[in-house]
């Protein structure tokens, strides 16, 4: 299958490209660029304005981790959930009914713990790094500012990197 | 990420290592004595060549914080924070220890190279059109601890850019410095295994080139310019 994780990291360089493109738009001072319609920045200084698309860009870059590791968990459980399925074969109602109940306990194994390890053909470091970048997932999903500090520091085109290598390993994705 | 790191309690002549207490902690006996008693456990983690304070603190909230300064030769500079409660906790105690001698194993291993990076553009800033470099401090966070560093300011006609160090403790490198302009920021990843500093463009997929002054004053000039 392709990349599931592509369509996420190309919707991050658009988004950060425009970012871009805004902050140049504002020091270059290009005349009529910025209107009334914009009023994030119109009328504000620019050194105000640089500093919420600096604010702007740090956010983009953990909402696109968080984005990243959420498809790459559906992957992951998706591709799971397909071996009792496929092993079992229909007609008999109790073997149908285990299958059931297997299918629905891989919904709720733990990503970190569980989940990830089943995937044994997959070089450990490489699982190691999912591990890490899940754990910089949670930290975001669960109020950054308001629990702990942030676990490491996770870049997005990295964790892009280290997540398809990981599904590549596994045989997911080409 | 570095392989080997310390966890575990020192040995060796850990009561040798004096902790203080600042004089506002020393007016508050209920908390100067919590620290008192978990001494021995910290200076079992921190051994002997480092030094440390504890300080009494309060949080955005006004709830007490009992912040530690660390001074360890290596890894420079870093504090804690602790809610008074983790200190009545040893189980607990020992494992934001033991988070935090990696912090100074982690730090301490990458200050060599941020040394060695920022000489390096000290050297290769004077290809740039009238350049001078000033240096001032900051602090950044690696794990739960606060590191005391600097960053470079590097002007070059009129216009300035920062060389800031954003931490050692990142997924997939051994450490992160940030050139922040008009343009960029553009991103310097220290790999240890690879023994360099590199630029990793904002770019998919991910590839990274190793650091040239060459290399360094095209980064340069597109931060300086926007």
């Amino acid at each position: 299958m392709d990349n599931p994780l592509d369509p996420v990291i190309d919707w991050y360089h658009t988004a950060n490209d425009s970012l871009r493109i805004t902050r140049r738009v504002l020091i270059q001072g290009i005349p009529n660029a910025v209107t009334t319609k914009h009023s994030s920045f119109f009328g504000h200084p620019v050194p105000a304005s640089a500093a919420k698309l600096g604010s702007a860009k740090n956010e983009l870059d953990r909402l696109v981790v968080l984005s990243l590791t959420a498809v790459f968990e559906r992957t992951l459980r998706d591709h799971l959930v397909q071996i009792p399925r496929n092993a079992i074969v229909p007609g008999d109602i109790v073997v149908e009914a285990v299958r059931e109940q297997i299918l629905e306990d891989i919904e709720y194994w733990n990503i970190s713990s569980r989940v990830i390890d089943v995937f044994q053909t997959v070089d450990p470091a490489v699982r190691g790094l999912a591990r890490q970048i899940i754990d910089y997932r949670n930290w975001v999903a669960h109020g950054r500012t308001l629990t702990e500090p942030a676990p490491s520091n996770v870049i997005p085109i990295k964790a892009h990197q280290n997540l398809t290598e990981f599904l590549k390993q596994a045989g997911i994705a080409n | 990420m570095m392989a080997v790191l310390e966890r575990k309690p020192r040995s060796g002549q850990v009561d040798a290592m004096a902790i203080l207490q600042t004089p506002g902690l020393l007016q508050s006996p209920e908390y100067a004595a919590l620290v008192t008693k978990a001494d021995p456990l910290v200076a079992s983690y921190l051994g002997p060549t480092a030094s440390a304070i504890w300080d009494l603190v309060n949080d955005e909230r006004g709830r007490p914080l009992l912040k530690l300064k660390v001074v360890d030769p290596f890894s420079g500079p870093g504090t804690w924070n602790f809610a008074p409660d983790e200190l009545r906790n040893e189980r607990h105690l020992s494992s934001r220890l033991g988070d935090l001698t990696d912090s100074l194993v982690r730090t301490g291993v990458w200050r060599k190279p941020l040394d060695d990076l920022f000489s390096s553009i000290r050297n290769w800033s004077q290809g740039l059109p009238g350049a001078y470099i000033q240096e001032e401090p900051m602090t950044y966070r690696d794990g739960n601890g606060m590191f005391e560093a600097s960053r470079l300011l590097v002007t070059s006609e009129g216009l300035t850019m920062q060389v800031e160090p954003v931490g050692s403790w990142v997924v997939g490198a051994d450490g992160l410095v940030n050139l922040n302009g008009l343009g960029g920021p553009y991103m310097l990843l220290y790999s240890q295994r690879d023994g360099g500093w590199f630029y990793l463009p904002d770019t998919t997929p991910a590839q990274t080139v190793p650091l040239t002054q060459e290399l360094y004053l095209q980064l340069a000039e597109a931060c300086l310019h926007g």
